[in-house]
């Protein structure tokens, strides 16, 4: 039977949740193919069984697990030589990735060694007439594309957060398996990691925050993100930034919001001194709410809005803040 | 130290949405009044050229592109800003990620090089695969993400953008390096003279039909439809007689919406 093969890169960490919306949209085209869907679990000392189950949970038919220490980290030379293995091996229909930065560095390198087609960043699959069609935002999201892979395996990575993943339903059973006929070898790896660096942000992450402040050009400089600051702090709120913010070096690159940046999804998105390019937009297609605030009535920005105010944010968010504390004690 | 930077001369990707419009015959955005531009992100890696040679105190940095022949409004801004050389690949009709690859892998096969720099996606596109397809094709390692390189010890050390933070990595040589944007690598504004010595430098003309020696590489996909998605959102613009009513304003309408 043929599959829609989702590959989940571990590397030393378990399974994250952006992968079980990949699952549940490999799990829809497989249900409209008429396939199976596979699940291949690549790292380090992984619990085969524990995290096999879970996808299993989540709506994979068939795992394959390929448990290697030389997987520890996710680095792409050596990666995309298993990728291949596990393909050559199983012959899926359609190979997908979730196209965050492991995905995007290893699904093209794949595509290329297997000889076949890819699409980045879908949104949505289709299946007509047997043919799988994947959407793709392009021209910034300006545009939609609808692109069909001419040869198999079709291969696509899917933007994170843009499919559901299915309802836990420990009831699903189905097979778990080891390949350790998979060959892995050290010399592969010709990047080394001299030293890691982790930049400090404030406040909660952006990824989880159920409120976001974010700021852009318009508000002028480094130190003037302390009132966007002030403001999350009362809403509970996480910052971030457009990618104008960070390339003026106001903000660490961590908090850029958009299609080269962070992919959220809040409750509401205030939106502050952002023209709104669809490039920023794509980042924030998912949030329920957003509210912009901008000096320009004819920033794009409001076309997106719910909520809008023309007004220099300099004199509206000290008040917004005041006013908001006042109501939410009540 | 040999530095080839890969440069897609694109419709400015800024042009507001409302601008935007579709020739449906050839899947393509019409240009309209859009002036043309560097793809943003090869912007980077030109400018992440420029610093690796100017921190080797040596190198040469050889910029490339692929294009209609009279595509080279590019490599003119590169050579503005100082890129020793440029090579404009002449191909006709719509090239994607697969065929460029295809065609810089063998182009690059004529050019010597230590390091390859790409944009890590082309803002019209967006599909992000020409650096990891053509590390495959000279079967070479493939940084990506990268904000900022230099040249040590006959390898490359460079900074790799992760989700928190960065990376400091070392690679071998040859190798190539997708460039993402960083406060350090916005590209530098050329010299007035230099704008004018570019346009009388010598452009190399190579034809990508040559390169390929006939072979077609098959891109494996076909977009069947581009079309400009509808969103209706209607904004509520909050109105009032100065900004600390309007604030007051928003801030109850938030509340009433439930969003705080």
């Amino acid at each position: 039977m043929s599959s829609v093969l989702a590959f989940c890169l571990a590397g030393q960490g378990g399974v994250g949740r952006n992968y079980l919306g990949l699952l549940g949209g490999a799990s829809r085209i497989a249900t409209a193919l008429g396939s199976e869907t596979h699940a291949a679990l690549l790292g380090s000392d992984i619990d085969a069984q524990g995290a096999g189950q879970e996808l299993l949970a989540y709506g994979a038919d068939r795992v394959f697990c390929v448990n290697n220490p030389l997987l520890q980290e996710v680095d792409s030379d050596v990666y995309v030589r298993v990728a291949e293995q596990v393909c050559r091996k199983l012959q899926p229909r359609l190979v997908l990735f979730l196209c965050d930065d492991d995905g995007r560095a290893l699904a093209p390198r794949l595509a290329w060694r297997l000889g076949t087609g890819l699409t980045t960043d879908c949104t949505a699959f289709d299946v007509e007439d047997g043919v799988i069609v994947a959407l793709k935002p392009v021209f910034g999201g300006k545009a939609l594309a609808r692109v069909v892979c001419k040869s198999q395996p079709g291969i696509a990575t899917v933007r994170v957060r843009s499919m559901e993943a299915l309802a836990r339903d420990e009831a699903r059973s189905g097979e778990i398996t080891v390949l350790d006929d998979i060959a892995v070898d050290a010399s592969w790896k010709k990047v080394e990691v001299l030293d890691r660096v982790k930049e400090e942000v404030k406040g909660i992450r952006l990824e989880d925050a159920e409120v976001v402040v974010s700021g852009g050009r318009g508000i002028g400089g480094a130190e003037e993100f302390a009132a966007l600051h002030d403001l999350a702090r009362k809403l509970g709120a996480g910052v971030g930034a457009s990618r104008a913010a960070v390339d003026e070096g106001w903000v660490p690159a961590g908090m850029q919001v958009g299609l080269t940046g962070k992919m959220i999804g809040p409750s509401v998105y205030i939106a502050v001194g952002i023209s709104g390019a669809s490039q920023h937009i794509a980042g924030v297609s998912n949030a329920k709410n957003i509210i912009a605030i901008n000096s320009d009535p004819d920033a794009p920005i409001f076309r997106y809005a719910r909520l809008g105010v023309a007004e220099d944010y300099r004199t509206i968010l000290p008040a917004l803040g005041k006013a908001l504390e006042e109501l939410m004690k009540d | 130290m040999n530095i080839v930077v890969c440069l897609k001369q694109i419709l400015d990707p800024e042009i507001p949405a409302q601008d935007f419009r579709i020739d449906q015959e050839r899947k393509e955005p019409t240009q309209g009044n859009a002036s043309l531009v560097i793809s943003p992100f090869d912007e980077n890696a030109l400018e992440v050229a420029l610093q690796m040679r100017e921190r080797a105190g040596e190198g040469r940095v050889t910029a490339i592109s692929i294009g209609s022949s009279s595509g080279t409004l590019a490599l003119r801004k590169a050579l503005a800003v100082k890129a020793d050389q440029a090579v404009h690949v002449a191909a006709e009709g719509t090239i994607n990620s697969f065929t460029a690859a295809a065609i810089l892998g063998a182009a690059l096969k004529k050019l010597e090089f230590d390091v390859v720099l790409c944009g890590r996606q082309a803002g019209d596109w967006d599909f992000g695969v020409v650096g990891p397809l053509l590390a495959e094709s000279l079967g070479i390692p493939c940084v990506p993400f990268v904000t900022e390189a230099s040249y040590a010890g006959g390898a490359i050390q460079a900074k790799r953008q992760t989700l928190d933070g960065y990376d400091l990595v070392k690679a071998p040589l040859p190798v190539v390096l997708t460039v993402t944007n960083a406060s350090t690598n916005n590209l530098r504004y050329p010299k007035v003279k230099d704008v004018m010595m570019a346009d009388r430098k010598e452009i190399l003309a190579w034809e990508a039909a040559t390169l390929l020696g006939g072979e077609s590489p098959d891109a494996s996909i076909e977009v069947r439809d581009l079309f400009i998605p509808v969103h209706k959102v209607e904004c509520e613009l909050i109105e009032g007689d100065n900004a600390t009513e309007k604030a007051l304003k928003l801030a109850r309408r938030m509340r009433e919406l439930k969003l705080v």
